[in-house]
């Protein structure tokens, strides 16, 4: 079926960019920081996409961009499942008041818009990548808990956990040799979404000119292109790259986060008669 | 019954609310960073200490934390939300003008994207499988994987800037002056950002309509109707819908609620100052009476829509109407 | 999977592919066209500003005009059309009447009298008289308002007469009249206004009540009009009135300059000001020298508070590099006053001390102790390795001037051994205490504020101001500062000058790099007379705008 197929290009596009990620010292033809050309030079031999406007290789910068503004991704993601799939499981196992308790603070938290509360965080520590991870990660893992929970409610009074309880295991023990097993593919599912999400909005952070202005990521080659010329002059080599190659690992991590949640909730694939 | 569900709903709210502004209140106040400063550095090198001294004795910043923090508390309980240090104008006026703009552009596409996501999700759900869904599931995954600043950027660039078919921001154009507030001319400044913002919203709601409705198909009680051999158009439109309306109900009540959120990025590109501008600027500024309200403001919003949200979800599911908490 | 099934797939996806291909072919339609710079179609279907209106780009929501004037700096950049203050000055460091038309100083520079214009009215019509002058120092410093700051040195103001103002001040200062015309600068208010209103900090003005060229017109959402003052009492404006656009992005500025919808833009880059020459009703005016950047070293920290190291580090900044990279940037060869407007103040025998010599800087930190290991990285004299700790941020951070100068600063760094590490802030405040804890600092001010002997106080330690950024104290400094405020004898002051720039070029507390030029694009086809920029350097100058004269169309 479709999905098969959809899942292998996901899979693929997405470990192309991490391969670029990782080679990218190879595969950049300048350092991407050092200034090799004149300012919104148009492409040539010497500069494939041309260069910004401190005179920085623009390719270069579009393959290094990779590594952090996947990592910025990858990480709040893994943050905020590791959050999410912890609380979810203690709170969803555990149930009554310190259910109630910690669905309570969240429900308080979630009040509170998100974006301009992230924006006041990172005020309090040094600006960085892993800074603005963190705190996605963190303020993001809300959503996560709630699912994970009420998949792990269902899950609690199964007869091999009642069997489990039985034989003396204690609670640590079937929460995570039990449970977490059997909630992994849907914590799967979730972090590849969260990775799409957390992804777009560290770049548009970036984009806002909130992110770390010492590494160089999509959002801040976008944000430039917008604002030093390169729109006002349609320098379209310098804007569009990272915008696609945002768009594009995008797209993948959708068709991941896709195909495998077809393949793991079944009640997605349709019932006819 | 019903009396006592919403009664407990609204103290539970209450109770959140003040608890979420109290934690607001904190964390602003520990902002690094202090508006007067900044302002007088602006200004110059020369730092007074006195005209820093006064504008804290003015404000209550030389108080101790906790001694603000009941003064904020009666001031909020009186009505006064306390004026912004950048524009010296009281705060709730002030952000609900920033609003109105706001809304011009996030409310027809918030209603439009809810309506298009359920309706196209409805039908994307209903056949699924199908050519046809299958083509519009695949465009909607597209249109979701592209950022709504990518959007924007786009349409400003073909549209506005290699077509010219539509302004490249602003409210309006400079007849303002001359001729007041045309609405026409507004609606025309609006398009693309409102087109863009559809957009982006019509994705998040088209996947959740589609995902809700396969699950309802997959229910019992539509097999039930069918042996029962009532029509599709009727299965559809008496039991499907219904049902798989309900979490999209809840999920587009929060959408309504996150409109400092929603639109920042739209905003930013198509130099539309509403409230997310205001937003930002006011942390860069460090303006803590306009943070306050935002937050405020806000809060209040998403725990109103919380209560809508939860009022309407038993109107809609009988099966709920009979007061459980779940 | 077989091919048939491939196909069969492909042929489902067939409107994705179609979607995706018109998406990308939109996108390098829209490159290939930008690629021409098109001329655009300029007006069907945007509005025209009736008259002859100036038409002027603000980039944020409080850039247009506070309802709270007093409050805040003449209510920019709106009210500095609209209110004026008791003098101003240009360029070149003249002082020009504003609401005064003459002054003169007690020879302890502790009096300054002011003669006030006969003929200045209110925008209400009501006669300006020194009671308004009195009164704007009372009402400031009654009500406590910031602005009042600027009057701080003032002890007394009298009034002899309707057209006299007599101000005492505390502590003699033989450039006074600089606070009042630009650092930062203060307006009269009227009297027969501001006495009733008890509450300035609150109150929501809507009339603007002014002596300036222009006055108040309306104010809607994105926009501020002001119109001519027809009874002003000085040279009035030809232009009918100036409209205060609000676009928040630099680019769509550029494109609205290139759709006429706007009709000047400043702070452009050289390379965008190049392509918009190519536009023949686009004219670039270069304001030469507004803003000087300077390498502050702060003292107090090892190892930048060894003199030897100072010495050394001020032979290692690449000024043609820097210059090159900037585009529109000279090199500041002197120890801290700008030559373009300081003029003769400049010692000159200061100047060219810091060149850019990489092998003398080695040898230099050789010969203080400090050695390169094996690895290359610089060690100093107690065996550890050199690590500098720069913060950015501040005024420099504007077009990231201080990145671009930080980037050819640390590949020299890097050569001779030595470490950096960067952090910036986005806020002031936070910024200037970072730089208390770092070693280097990238410093911009507008070159106003390196005109005279009496900016030098910039590293001073005073008892007004017991601290300066770079930790710099030296006596003799100090008590020179103290001198050139109280002498007006200008041959005198010069030569205090003379000294305290030699005593800096043996500190060496700071290594000046370069001054900018801000390129201002205006339309050739609305108005001439933008040259006057080059003796008042900011397009929202009333004195800029009340020379345009509007293009006839013949």
């Amino acid at each position: 079926m479709n999905k098969g197929v959809v899942f292998w290009i996901g899979c693929f596009v997405f470990l192309f960019y991490g391969a670029v990620a990782v080679c990218a010292p190879i595969l950049a033809p300048y350092d991407p920081y050092a200034i090799t050309g004149p300012p919104l030079k148009h492409p040539d031999s010497e500069h494939p996409l041309g260069t910004n406007a401190t005179g920085q290789d623009i390719l270069s910068q579009l393959i290094y961009g990779t590594r952090v503004t996947l990592l910025v991704g990858f990480c709040a993601a893994a943050i905020s499942c590791c959050i999410g799939t912890l609380l979810g499981i203690e709170t969803g196992y555990y149930g009554r008041i310190f259910d109630e308790v910690v669905m309570r603070i969240i429900d308080i938290v979630m009040t509170i818009p998100l974006f301009p509360l992230l924006l006041v965080l990172t005020l309090f520590f040094t600006p960085g990548i892993f800074t603005t991870a963190v705190l996605m990660g963190v303020l993001g893992s809300t959503r996560g808990i709630r699912v994970i929970r009420s998949q792990v409610i269902s899950i609690r009074h199964a007869t091999f956990i009642e069997g489990a309880r039985a034989i003396g295991e204690k609670d640590h023990q079937i929460m995570y040799r039990h449970i977490l097993p059997n909630i992994l593919p849907l914590v799967t599912v979730k972090f590849v979404s969260s990775m799409q999400h957390y992804l777009l909005l560290g770049v548009g952070l970036s984009f806002l000119g909130l992110g770390d202005p010492m590494v160089i990521d999509w959002g801040q080659m976008i944000e430039q292109a917008y604002s030093s010329g390169g729109f006002a002059l349609g320098l379209w080599w310098w804007l569009l790259p990272p915008g696609l190659a945002v768009v594009g690992i995008s797209l993948a991590l959708a068709l991941l986060g896709y195909s495998s949640e077809e393949i793991i909730n079944p009640r997605l694939l349709v019932n006819r008669l | 019954m019903w009396g006592l569900y919403i009664g407990r709903r609204l103290i539970y709210s209450g109770i959140a609310f003040f608890i979420s502004i109290t934690i607001t209140f904190f964390i602003l106040h520990l902002m690094p960073g202090d508006y007067i400063t900044n302002y007088l550095l602006s200004l110059g090198t020369v730092l007074p200490q006195e005209t820093i001294d006064e504008f804290h004795r003015q404000f209550g910043l030389n108080l101790p934390l906790t001694d603000q923090y009941l003064l904020y508390m009666e001031n909020i309980l009186l009505g006064q939300w306390g004026y912004s240090y950048q524009y010296s104008v009281p705060v709730l006026p002030l952000i609900l003008d920033k609003l109105f703009w706001t809304l011009i552009i996030l409310l027809p596409a918030t209603i439009m994207g809810i309506l298009y996501g359920m309706v196209l999700g409805a039908y994307s759900g209903w056949n699924a499988r199908s050519k046809r869904d299958l083509s519009l599931f695949n465009v909607m995954i597209i249109v979701r994987a592209i950022p709504s600043y990518w959007w924007a950027i786009m349409a400003i660039l073909i549209f506005g800037y290699s077509l010219s078919l539509f302004p490249i921001g602003g409210y309006t154009s400079i007849s303002i002056l001359y001729s007041g507030i045309d609405p026409v001319d507004v609606l025309y400044h609006a398009f693309l950002p409102i087109a863009v913002l559809t957009l982006t919203i019509t994705a998040g709601n088209y996947y959740l309509m589609r995902n809700s409705m396969i699950s309802v198909i997959g229910e019992d009680y539509i097999t039930t109707a069918r042996t029962k051999g009532l029509s599709e158009n009727s299965i559809l439109w008496h039991h499907a819908l219904k049902n798989a309306m309900l979490p999209v109900v809840t999920v587009a009540a929060l959408q309504c609620a996150s409109i400092v959120t929603g639109s920042i990025f739209v905003e930013t590109v198509f130099s539309w100052p509403g409230l997310g501008l205001l937003t930002t600027e006011a942390i860069r500024a460090r303006d803590l009476p306009l943070l306050e309200g935002i937050f405020l403001l806000d809060t209040f919003v998403v725990i109103v829509a919380n209560i809508v949200a939860d009022l309407l979800y038993p109107l809609i599911d009988p099966r709920v109407r009979a007061g459980g908490d779940e | 999977m077989n091919t048939l099934g491939l196909l069969q797939k492909c042929r489902t996806n067939v409107p994705v592919f179609l979607f995706i291909a018109f998406i990308i072919a939109l996108c390098v339609f829209s490159g290939c066209i930008n690629e021409q710079t098109p001329e655009l179609p300029a007006t069907h279907n945007i509005a025209q500003p009736s008259g002859t209106d100036v038409v002027i780009p603000v980039d944020l929501p409080s850039d247009l005009i506070s309802s709270n004037v007093i409050t805040k700096k003449k209510g920019v950049p709106a009210g500095s059309m609209i209110y004026e203050g008791l003098v101003t000055k240009n360029r070149n460091g003249t002082y020009e009447p504003a609401l005064a038309q003459s002054w003169e100083v007690s020879d302890d520079a502790k009096t300054w009298t002011f003669h006030l214009i006969h003929n200045a009215t209110w925008h209400d019509g009501v006669p300006v008289t020194s009671a308004d002058v009195k009164f704007t120092y009372d009402y400031l410093k009654e009500n406590n308002l910031t602005m009042g700051f600027v009057l701080s040195d003032v002890s007394s103001v009298t009034c002899p007469d309707d057209y006299t103002a007599v101000f005492q001040l505390k502590n003699a200062y033989s450039v006074w009249p600089d606070r009042l015309a630009q650092s930062p600068g203060i307006g009269v208010y009227p009297k027969h206004f501001f006495e009733n209103i008890t509450d300035p900090k609150t109150y929501k003005d809507t009339e603007f009540i002014g002596t300036g060229p222009f006055r108040f017109d309306k104010s809607e959402p994105g926009y501020v009009r002001v119109a001519r003052n027809e009874e002003y009492h000085g040279e009035k404006p030809e232009v009918s009135g100036v409209i205060l656009k609000l676009i928040t992005n630099k680019d769509s500025q550029v494109l609205a300059l290139k759709n006429g919808e706007i009709d000047v833009i400043r702070d452009i880059t050289p390379a965008v000001a190049e392509n918009l020459l190519q536009d023949p009703d686009i004219g670039i005016c270069i304001v030469p020298g507004t803003n000087g950047y300077e390498m502050g070293l702060n003292m107090n920290q090892y190892p930048t508070n060894l003199s030897s190291f100072r010495q050394a580090m001020s032979h290692t900044v690449d000024r043609s590099t820097i210059c090159d990279i900037l585009g529109n940037a000279h090199p500041t060869e002197t120890t801290y006053l700008l030559p373009e407007v300081a003029g003769e103040y400049v010692n000159p025998a200061e100047t060219g001390m810091y060149n850019y010599n990489l092998t003398m800087a080695r040898d230099e930190l050789l010969q203080a102790g400090f050695f390169q290991d094996e690895k290359g990285t610089l060690c100093g004299p107690d065996k550890n390795p050199v690590e500098l700790i720069m913060p950015l941020g501040g005024k420099a951070s504007t077009g990231t001037v201080d990145e671009k100068i930080v980037t050819v600063l640390r590949n020299n760094w890097e050569t001779l051994g030595i470490t950096v590490k960067i952090a910036k802030y986005d806020d002031e405040s936070q910024y200037r205490k970072a730089i208390d804890k770092g070693h280097v600092f990238i410093d911009a001010m507008p070159s106003i504020l390196h005109d005279d002997p009496d900016d030098l106080v910039n590293f001073a330690v005073t008892p007004l101001k017991n601290k300066n950024y770079y930790n710099f104290n030296n006596a003799e400094f100090n008590s020179l500062t103290d001198s050139v405020r109280n002498t007006i004898n200008k041959e005198e002051r010069k030569q205090i000058g003379y000294r305290m720039q030699e005593i800096l070029s043996e500190d060496i507390p700071t290594v000046p790099i370069c001054n900018i030029d801000n390129y201002v694009a205006y339309r050739k086809d609305r108005f001439t007379g933008w040259e006057k920029l080059l003796e008042y350097s900011e397009i929202d100058n009333p004195t800029v705008l009340s020379s345009l004269r509007p293009v006839t169309t013949s």
